[in-house]
């Protein structure tokens, strides 16, 4: 589902984009958030389930990473 | 202590940035095991707090992970080069954050005050700034563990619970 980066407002209603709206199922539940950016309305989801996993990547060695974050050379990786 | 990941947790608990990518990210060491604690941690109705600097790890990782990815050049090179390039991770670090939110991860602020303790945690438990910052936002906001795969937090399992699954710290 797209991000929204824009709605309009008519007649104190907010209008959603329609694409917004097909991506929910019925009876979905939305979450509305103000933050320093706006309005933010996303579908309710379990945020630890939407979040673990979510990055592919290749193998990490993360600790390690966090360690040398500001020690990386000019050599190509490939 | 130090205590594994399944062994019996505190009511709040301190989380490292390392559990929150290893978590995330697929290719992450202790993928599956950072998976279950934070499904745990959920289940169990655990209060999860981290330091604001913590945010800008997960984002630095997320931003280098994706970067690498797509131009076979290590972060900083390919930023130099094009300051575009860390569009590409805008995705990945918004939903993450949100979804950190969402969870109701509590963000501790770092202050003057918990950088001076920081300070002194650097030769009381030969820590480097980033993990002595840490573990003085821990203490400072009460909190008793704190949840790491970083075995430099080892050296500070006298002063807090550390809760790991990194075979390394638990011999």
């Amino acid at each position: 589902m797209g991000k929204i980066e824009e709605v309009e407002i008519e007649e104190g209603c907010i209008k959603l984009p329609v694409e917004f709206i097909q991506g929910l199922k019925p009876k979905s539940k939305v979450i509305v958030r103000i933050d320093r950016f706006g309005l933010v309305i996303k579908p309710k989801i379990d945020p630890v389930e939407d979040m673990i996993g979510c990055v592919k990547s290749t193998p990490k060695d993360i600790e390690k990473q966090l360690d040398e974050r500001v020690e990386e050379d000019d050599t190509e990786i490939y | 202590m130090i205590l594994r990941f399944t062994d019996k947790l505190p009511k709040a608990l301190y989380l490292d940035s390392s559990v929150i990518l290893n978590a995330t990210m697929t290719g992450g060491r202790f993928h599956d095991e950072c998976a279950s604690f934070l499904r745990r941690i959920r289940d169990e109705g655990i209060r999860c707090a981290t330091a604001s600097l913590s945010l800008d790890e997960i984002w630095y990782i997320l931003i280098k992970n994706k970067v690498e990815h797509l131009t076979g050049q290590f972060l900083v090179k390919s930023y130099k080069s094009n300051p575009n390039s860390i569009l590409s991770a805008r995705d990945d670090v918004e939903r993450i954050t949100f979804d950190l939110l969402m969870m109701g991860l509590e963000i501790l602020t770092v202050d003057l005050d918990a950088m001076l303790d920081a300070k002194d945690f650097l030769w009381d438990c030969k820590l480097l700034p980033r993990d002595s910052v840490h573990l003085a936002v821990t203490l400072k906001h009460r909190f008793k563990a704190i949840a790491t795969t970083n075995p430099d937090f080892m050296n500070t399992s006298d002063l807090v619970d550390v809760y790991t699954c990194n075979p390394k710290m638990l011999r």
